[in-house]
């Protein structure tokens, strides 16, 4: 794969949806009549790409373009349609800062199964479990039940346990949501720690500044093709401009709830 | 690592894929990460269900051996008379009903009630699966030892017993394992299976000889749930095993073929629709 971290080639994901809800009865009357029980969504067409060890890459690309199925295909979570990926190693991959807690356990608990579902053995986190918790800010809340804290203070216990990942290549899907400042200083040196370490990184995030402080390309996906990949600076204007031609639906909507002329206005309940 | 095509009709009847990708999950599952992580998911499971308490394992043991007062109190005399150990005799029914309809029906639905962890994680979706078979399965084996206990009362216990319910219980988890898999697959392509389930496993505490033996049966009816209900071997080599006398080869046999025969085909169905199954769910 001549050293390539990643290497996609044509790669398309379908997915099934569903027409109805399914039960047995309508799933034999419709084998019998021979009638579709589903229509297919493509979330990728036709991907070719390739990362390069060390490589920085943000994916960017509006709601439902096809990012997250991306980097669930890199990470082994959903397999293409067809086409090939190849990876000189499997990805540790952090899709969520909330799944893979378990509420009713404590936070000392859930370092270990928080770990231990992104790969790190409690063997390797026993030592460093107080460092991750104070990493995280929490320390005064060690013997607390997850369920108590706030949802930052969880996004940052996982930012915390998932630092301790030494993996080659790492994928990260919008993780970075509800951590205050004083914590967004914390992962800032993470990721920067990360960008200086030779470790691959494909993230995604709706915020620019965010990928363009870690990134050097980006890869713009739309409707689950890339529509353009190269450098930071050059793919991020594109995308920029591309909102230039929404039509401002907003604008339009409090204009239509604005009263108007032709009709009386309606009584206020209040 | 490469993924190549892998067309849907292709793979039903591609066996050599199936043992390739059997294998390449064998090799993850017994992974220090993944072993890590199995024993993560039971602790997590334990603590959550049980409380983390001596009294909370307590508490779960308590309904099998209520359903045993229950059941010993309306059968002891038309049936318990002509049993002997009429005890042992329910709570090895019990426990075996009770592990194969609690598993069962929980496994059936574990893809839809992980879908965020199995969607959102590189989590091995059999580690999930065996996980719970586990956590439940220490359940199972202190209510196998409380029923080698009660044949130490009674005088029926022997090694031969005892090293006879090794294979007896593995083959039994083995059958647990399939049948989840399978629902869970057929779950996602219709969601009342859960409830056609749920009313199985309430039929299966009658349609099991929990409170009678085989011999009070029409032949006919002896036929019927001797042949056609999967847990009746192995209750019948169990019952053999701890109270005597010992059941034929033929039902070991019998016992381990179906507890082999379902896991084979269980795994082979998840292993091929897991994919579809999950991104329908």
């Amino acid at each position: 794969m001549s050293g390539a971290a990643v290497r996609l080639e044509s790669v398309a994901k379908r997915f099934m949806i569903p027409h109805t809800q399914r039960t047995t009865l309508r799933v034999l009357r419709a084998l019998v009549r021979r009638e579709p029980l589903r229509h297919e969504l493509w979330a990728l067409e036709n991907v070719s790409l390739s990362v390069a060890p060390g490589e920085r890459v943000a994916l960017v690309g509006r709601n439902g373009s096809g990012k997250t199925t991306l980097l669930r295909l890199l990470s082994g979570i959903l397999e293409p349609t067809r086409g090939t990926i190849t990876l000189a190693s499997p990805p540790r991959a952090l899709f969520s800062t909330t799944i893979g807690f378990s509420p009713e356990l404590s936070v000392a608990d859930n370092v270990f199964l928080f770990g231990a579902i992104h790969g790190l053995v409690r063997r390797k986190l026993a030592p460093r479990q107080d460092e991750i918790i104070a990493r995280a800010g929490i320390t005064h809340l060690t013997h607390a039940l997850l369920k108590d804290l706030s949802m930052g203070q969880v996004q940052r216990l996982a930012l915390s346990v998932f630092a301790e990942s030494d993996e080659r290549f790492l994928v990260f899907d919008e993780v970075l949501g509800n951590v205050d400042r004083g914590f967004a200083r914390t992962t800032d040196a993470y990721f920067r720690a990360l960008a200086r370490s030779g470790q691959t990184l494909v993230m995604t995030s709706h915020d620019p500044a965010f990928l363009g402080a870690y990134c050097e390309r980006a890869i713009w996906i739309d409707a689950g093709r890339v529509r353009l990949d190269g450098p930071f600076d050059d793919v991020m204007r594109a995308y920029e401009t591309s909102f230039d031609d929404d039509p401002p639906v907003l604008q339009a909507k409090a204009n239509d709830a604005a009263p108007r002329k032709d009709k009386p206005p309606r009584p206020s309940v209040v | 690592m490469s993924t190549p095509p892998q067309p849907i009709a292709a793979r039903r009847i591609d066996l050599t894929w199936l043992a390739g990708r059997a294998a390449a999950r064998a090799r993850t599952f017994l992974g220090e990460p993944n072993r890590a992580l199995f024993a993560e998911l039971v602790r997590a499971a334990f603590k959550n269900t049980d409380h983390n308490s001596i009294a909370g394992a307590l508490w779960s043991l308590l309904a099998p051996f209520a359903m045993l007062s229950a059941l010993y109190l309306v059968f002891r005399e038309r049936f318990g008379e002509e049993l002997h150990a009429y005890p042992l005799f329910l709570l090895l029914g019990i426990a075996l009903v009770s592990y194969f309809a609690t598993v069962t029906r929980l496994l059936i639905a574990i893809l839809f009630a992980n879908r965020a962890l199995l969607l959102n994680t590189t989590v091995p979706r059999e580690t999930v699966i065996l996980s719970q078979v586990a956590f439940h399965g220490y359940k199972f084996l202190v209510e196998m030892v409380l029923c080698a206990l009660l044949a130490v009362y009674y005088g029926t216990l022997t090694w031969h017993g005892v090293l006879a319910m090794v294979p007896l219980v593995l083959g039994f988890l083995a059958l647990v394992t399939g049948v989840g898999m399978l629902g869970a697959v057929l779950f996602s392509f219709a969601r009342d299976v859960e409830h056609i389930w749920t009313l199985v496993t309430h039929l299966l505490m009658f349609v099991t000889p929990v409170f009678y033996g085989l011999e009070s049966l029409s032949a006919p009816a002896r036929f019927i749930i001797y042949w056609l209900n999967p847990l009746t071997p192995f209750l019948v080599a169990l019952r053999g095993a701890l109270i005597g006398p010992p059941a034929g080869p033929g039902v070991y046999v019998h016992a381990m073929l179906i507890g082999a025969a379902v896991l084979l085909v269980g795994y082979a169905a998840f292993l091929t629709a897991e994919s579809a199954a999950m991104e329908r769910t």
